[in-house]
């Protein structure tokens, strides 16, 4: 009877194994996310030019499983095959170099990377691969002095596109900006800490000077409560609703992935009573959470999301392609960081028509402002008189906005 | 009829033993038929290099563990002692222009925190492992506050080459040396002798004569001197060290040993072996499996299930008493 019970229980663990590790998919999406592509599926081009690795910064939720759909569409159409590899959780370059390592086999041509750390060992390791950045503003490579500083003008390094804006102060305007269009007159900021984000900085400093200068001539101040509050990676703690100054804060400008780091803080907060019920939250990241989504909108306590495009992972692709091909754009003269495609979520409505039309909201290629038919003259192996200023030109196009949704 | 029971008894003493070597020999055996087929033999030199950079860190850590998990204690503050022993070297090592005053000094902090761990469980009577998380919280606040003074992330080694340390043949040179100095000290001197009595039965140890607070020093001491020459070839490698470097690198260690057939209890079956085994069976599935086309991120569901395996077999309790 033990040992039949010790087997059970045995058998139950591997199976919590084996579950743990499926793919949980994602709400109202009946495409596939898968972390890898395997060269002849999903592959209309019928080539086969090797594999990118897409050392990713995410491992799940709708951002992620809308990357690896798009990447899917334009793998397949590449005739690449793509995997899936997980960088070090902090970042670090050991971490990251060991993952790229690992992952390395003779197929593979080109690296997407979410992060920087250990940027300049793995060019330096591999300096045949094509690399190219995503949803990173790469500070190591392009701040002065910064760690991977080395990497800017290496040939094999082809850019990257930041999350949502390169510069903070860009940052800071946009917040600024949606407080002032809701009429929010005492806000509280929260930031991740300046050694690691150091624009987010840039964009607190920033808003804080807009407040200061709109208060000379607004006829009701902005007060912005305090100085921004830190996370150190950690979601933001039920006690910092506990100060009495935040306890009837209009609203909390947190241009991280606040989604996961301030809202359940918050929504606790407003459930027991200690802070006012219409605190709002203006902030990035995306769930598709039904509860948290329900809760959007200028009844809900969410009242805007600003997110990058998922599309945006288009830039990265480009790059390596023309590189691997061998034809670069006749326009492109050194790597730089760009601003990545913006979706600033701030109405129901809004909300609305991403969670039904559009990549991100549904995780389907099919639902793409980018398909296969609108980016494939963006290549230089599809148009040889394509551009680096075209590429940039669609990614900043109101096809990628909220706008430009259906 | 009586030989066939032997043999059953034999292999059934030394299933622990059979689960972990066999691990590794079916790991080397498996991925040599396999990696070819799939366009690169695990055993090309760059591979093995990879290889190597997997393992070094890890196993050079567990050899020194080996001592610490004979008494059945464990400290879980190394992977915070790797990050801060890191930090120090790049930072004194581009004031300094040299790598000797840094490692000396994060030898001297690694008896420290030693004395710390080892002697504060016995002195207090906590549970060892206790110190080792207080140990852990105080150095992720020193990391982090030494980052936030820094205004960054991470910090890169500028005052002198650093490719000494990712040739494997160093690698493989110290590790050896290493593995030879540590099982010198554990299979043939009092230090690793009592470590395993205090681990097998603490209070007859105590009333044989063994000083256990002086043991158990002793056997931290070597590992935390083994966690320096770790965190050397961990800073080494890139030359750079992060706020996060060494996270959870101490469950990385307690993996490893685990896989290499160590009892967690402690006691006379502790081998250095088991440390070098572990690292490597581990090492070997990070490397091989990806080049027979699993993809990376699915690895650790395999890894999972070894684990299980081999936990189920070297791990279980006998007559209601761990294996020791």
């Amino acid at each position: 009877m033990k040992k039949t019970l010790a087997l059970i229980l045995a058998l139950a663990m591997a199976l919590s194994c084996l579950a743990a590790c499926g793919n949980p998919g994602s709400a109202g999406s009946e495409a596939p996310a898968p972390g890898t592509s395997e060269a002849g599926q999903n592959n209309p081009s019928g080539e086969d030019n090797g594999k990118i690795l897409f050392m990713a910064n995410l491992n799940a939720g709708p951002q992620y499983d809308a990357y690896l759909a798009y990447l899917d569409m334009v793998c397949g159409n590449l005739g690449y095959t793509y995997e899936v590899i997980l960088g070090d959780e902090s970042n670090d370059p050991a971490g990251n170099l060991t993952a790229v390592q690992n992952a390395m086999t003779n197929d593979v041509v080109g690296l997407i990377a979410c992060q920087d750390g250990g940027l300049s060992e793995i060019l330096a390791e591999y300096p045949d691969l094509y690399v190219a950045g995503f949803a990173s503003d790469m500070a190591s490579v392009y701040d002065e002095g910064g760690t991977n500083a080395s990497v800017k003008d290496n040939d094999h390094f082809l850019g990257t596109v930041a999350d949502q804006y390169v510069n903070g102060a860009d940052v800071g305007q946009m917040y600024f900006d949606l407080v002032v269009e809701k009429g929010y007159k005492k806000v509280a900021t929260i930031c991740f800490p300046p050694f690691a984000y150091p624009q987010l900085a840039v964009a607190d400093e920033v808003f804080r000077t807009l407040v200061e200068e709109y208060n000379q001539t607004a006829d009701e101040p902005i007060e912005v409560v305090g100085e921004a509050e830190v996370l150190m990676f950690e979601p933001l703690s039920d006690a910092y609703f506990m100060e009495a100054e935040r306890q009837d804060l209009d609203c909390i400008v947190a241009p991280l992935a606040g989604c996961t780091f301030v809202y359940p803080a918050l929504k606790s907060a407003i459930a027991s009573g200690t802070i006012s019920a219409d605190t709002k939250l203006l902030t990035s990241g995306f769930e598709n959470d039904e509860d948290l989504l329900a809760d959007f909108g200028d009844d809900g306590v969410i009242t805007a999301i600003c997110i990058m495009t998922p599309e945006s992972i288009l830039v990265p692709m480009v790059m390596l392609d023309n590189a691997i091909q061998g034809k670069p754009f006749a326009d492109y003269t050194a790597s730089e960081a760009v601003d990545s495609a913006l979706y600033i979520i701030d109405s129901r409505e809004d909300m609305d028509r991403v969670l039904s039309s559009s990549l991100l909201g549904t995780g389907d290629a099919a639902n793409t402002a980018a398909s296969w038919d609108a980016i494939q003259d963006l290549f230089t192996r599809n148009n040889e008189s394509a551009t680096y200023q075209g590429l940039k030109d669609f990614l900043y196009s109101d096809a990628l906005t909220v706008d430009g949704l259906a | 009829m009586e030989g066939k029971q032997t043999h059953l008894a034999w292999i059934k003493d030394h299933s622990a033993n059979l689960a972990a070597y066999g691990g590794v020999v079916f790991c080397v055996v498996f991925f040599t038929i396999l990696t070819p087929m799939f366009g690169e033999s695990i055993w090309s030199a760059r591979k093995l290099e990879t290889l190597m950079s997997n393992v070094i860190v890890t196993a050079l850590m567990s050899v020194g563990a080996v001592f610490v998990y004979s008494l059945g204690n464990m400290d879980i503050s190394i992977g915070r002692q790797v990050g801060l022993y890191a930090t120090i070297m790049v930072v004194l090592g581009n004031s300094t222009g040299s790598l000797v005053v840094p490692i000396l000094v994060c030898l001297l902090l690694s008896v420290v925190f030693a004395v710390i761990n080892g002697a504060t469980g016995e002195v207090l009577h906590i549970h060892p492992i206790i110190p080792s998380l207080v140990v852990m919280f105080v150095l992720t606040g020193v990391n982090s506050m030494l980052f936030v003074n820094m205004n960054t992330r991470n910090i890169s080694l500028t005052s002198m080459g650093h490719e000494i340390f990712k040739s494997p043949i160093l690698m493989l040179v110290v590790l050896v040396a290493e593995v030879l100095i540590v099982s010198y000290l554990f299979n043939f001197t009092k230090y690793g002798k009592y470590a395993k009595a205090i681990g097998a039965n603490q209070v007859s140890a105590q009333q044989s004569g063994v000083n256990l607070i002086k043991y158990k020093v002793i056997a931290y001491i070597v590992m935390g001197v083994c966690v320096v020459v770790a965190s050397v070839f961990q800073m080494g490698y890139t030359g750079a060290a992060a706020d996060a470097t060494g996270t959870g690198f101490e469950m990385n260690v307690m993996v490893a040993l685990i896989l290499g057939g160590m009892p967690l209890s402690g006691g006379m079956r502790s081998k250095v072996s088991c440390a070098v085994v572990g690292a490597f069976t581990f090492a070997l599935l990070d490397v091989g499996l990806p080049m027979i086309g699993i993809a990376a991120r699915n690895t650790y569901i395999i890894k999972a299930v070894i684990f299980l395996i081999v936990v189920l077999i070297t791990c279980r309790k006998k007559d209601g008493v761990l294996p020791r």
